[in-house]
């Protein structure tokens, strides 16, 4: 369930005066079983570039495999493709439309050609997955939902195809912190059992820190940097010019350096308050 | 200070299949003119049915509301009070009606009769304000999402309001959009003496503010200064929030014995470590 991209580039409205290079000669592989976060400012091409991994953009550029489907080949198998890669846009709550929760999960199986037993049974597996009680919402309007139970919803849309490979886009925008933390664990117990490869944009970077264990971080089109969170964080001098914000833990580790308290790089409060207390210990 | 905005026992409610929701529940709140205040709560905690109440998009079903003295349900009076309350969304797409800049200021004022000379000082005054001056002759679907943000805000600014409303403008922008929403409110709230409501997601946000509000089932759970709002733990989990990273950090050291202050910013942290070490 791998994905390459090599030298991919994309330009919208190109030979116009609006033309806009998005993507800018991008190469890069993601192995099965890893958990990557995109981050990057606004329009620096983190939604173009996913939006090539299942096809909804084909490839002008460059190449893409996923898993064995070559989308630069002239006629690619994009059922395939799209049955493989579940995509969650943003604000995906926005786009519920069946009148029951139940009809708007059996949608995507159903047509992605499931007999209409295999999808009723997938859409209640993926009810029951993002923790919905499946009896108190099968029947109900997605529309008379809480905002949490939309985003859900939309989620179980996408896992009822048995996607491999989940792609997120912002999923916790706009969520309560209750509702982001659930999010979170959601996408961290749904890894390993069917999905096995996640995807995620986030401008949250304490959630990028905490949850990915690879992280790409994109600037006009281009990747500036390809590297494990930590190694990432440990050089901050790239921050300031991408407008990008560090995590709290690594802001609070950097204001201690400066002050010649050094307790490493730490990625989530837990780790920060380990590496406090270490240090406090080993200075007595 | 005087209160530019008094609730005086308040309720919302609303039928839902058979039952009544009660979106707020006799709630009473004064905010002060010239303060900055953030609402927190879980979703469906009552925070964007108060902040409809305050500018009469949405009237009590009980109790009342004053903005600047006046009752919001005048209804001969409801463009004053609309004029006086302005807000801005979470989505700068919703909120956009013009293609150019500096049209989609004039708009508001426009609908108040107010004479065209009058109308371009305060839309050059409105867009030096926020920093957007040199692009009014753009497209607004040109912007990035922090500069529309802005131009929703100056859209509100022209109409020379007293209060600025804020409902999760923020949950939508990167870290530099963020930024610069946060920035041009706590400006026009130093500057300009325009009152601020604040309704945030994100911790982080409310650190600074003068007041904190907690919402929970339309009711106020706790309200006071940051400090006086983080430092009830209970409170906290129970409506749903969360600390900003510092406070937790603080709040954890303590229990383990630590002798530090309950800190709200990174910084007030290490400075609190510093002076441990």
């Amino acid at each position: 369930m791998s994905i390459k991209v090599t030298n991919l580039s994309f330009i919208y409205s190109p030979k116009t005066p609006f033309e806009k290079v998005a993507l800018d000669n991008i190469s890069f592989e993601i192995a099965e079983g890893e958990t990557m976060g995109i981050i990057g400012s606004t329009g620096s091409g983190k939604s173009t570039l996913i939006q090539h991994l299942n096809g909804l953009i084909r490839t002008t550029k460059g190449n893409i495999t996923v898993c064995d489907i070559d989308l630069t080949s002239k006629r690619p198998n994009l059922k395939k493709l799209r049955s493989l890669v579940g995509m969650l846009f943003q604000y995906p709550e926005y786009q519920l439309f069946a009148d029951t929760v139940f009809k708007d999960v059996c949608f995507g199986p159903l047509n992605f050609g499931f007999s209409q037993k295999a999808a009723e049974e997938a859409a209640e597996e993926a009810l029951r997955l993002v923790g919905l009680n499946f009896d108190d919402v099968r029947d109900r309007s997605p529309f008379e939902l809480s905002g949490g139970e939309k985003r859900r919803v939309a989620i179980a849309g996408v896992l009822a195809s048995k996607p491999k490979i989940l792609v997120l886009d912002e999923p916790t925008a706009g969520l309560d912190p209750a509702g982001k933390r659930e999010m979170l664990d959601l996408i961290r117990s749904l890894k390993g059992d069917s999905i096995k490869t996640v995807i995620m944009i986030s401008h949250n970077m304490d959630e990028i820190a905490e949850y990915a264990d690879r992280v790409l971080v994109m600037d006009n089109g281009k990747i500036i940097k390809d590297s494990h969170p930590r190694a990432l964080f440990s050089d901050i001098s790239m921050f300031k010019e991408t407008g990008l914000k560090l995590p709290h833990s690594v802001n609070i580790s950097t204001l201690l350096r400066a002050r010649g308290f050094e307790i490493g790089t730490p990625l989530n409060i837990n780790e920060l308050l380990t590496n406090i207390c270490d240090r406090m210990e080993g200075s007595k | 200070m005087d209160n530019i905005i008094e609730i005086n026992d308040v309720s919302v409610t609303y039928q839902k299949d058979s039952s009544v929701i009660h979106a707020i529940s006799h709630l009473t709140l004064n905010i002060k003119r010239g303060s900055f205040v953030a609402i927190l709560g879980r979703n469906g905690s009552g925070k964007s049915t108060l902040a409809k109440l305050l500018n009469a998009s949405l009237l009590p079903d009980s109790g009342e509301i004053f903005v600047d003295g006046i009752n919001t349900t005048n209804e001969e009076r409801a463009f004053d009070i609309r004029s006086k309350v302005g807000m801005v969304f979470q989505n700068p797409d919703n909120q956009m009606v013009a293609t150019i800049i500096e049209d989609d200021l004039a708009f508001g004022p426009e609908n108040l009769g107010i004479p065209r000379e009058e109308i371009r000082k305060r839309v050059d005054w409105a867009l030096k304000t926020v920093g957007m001056y040199e692009h009014r002759m753009r497209a607004t679907q040109k912007l990035s999402g922090g500069q529309k943000q802005r131009v929703a805000i100056a859209a509100v600014l022209a109409m020379s309001p007293e209060v600025l409303i804020l409902d999760e403008a923020t949950a939508m922008l990167d870290p530099r959009g963020r930024s610069e929403v946060m920035d041009t409110a706590r400006k026009l709230n130093k500057e300009k003496n325009i009152t601020v409501v604040l309704i945030t997601h994100y911790m982080d946000e409310a650190v600074d503010v003068d007041e904190i509000v907690v919402l929970d089932s339309g009711c106020i759970a706790t309200k006071g200064s940051p400090l006086e709002v983080f430092e009830q733990i209970d409170i906290i989990k129970n409506t749903g929030l969360e600390f900003p990273t510092a406070t937790e950090t603080s709040l954890k050291l303590r229990g383990l014995g630590y002798d530090i202050p309950v800190v709200l910013t990174d910084e007030s942290l290490v400075e609190a470590l510093c002076q441990l070490k």
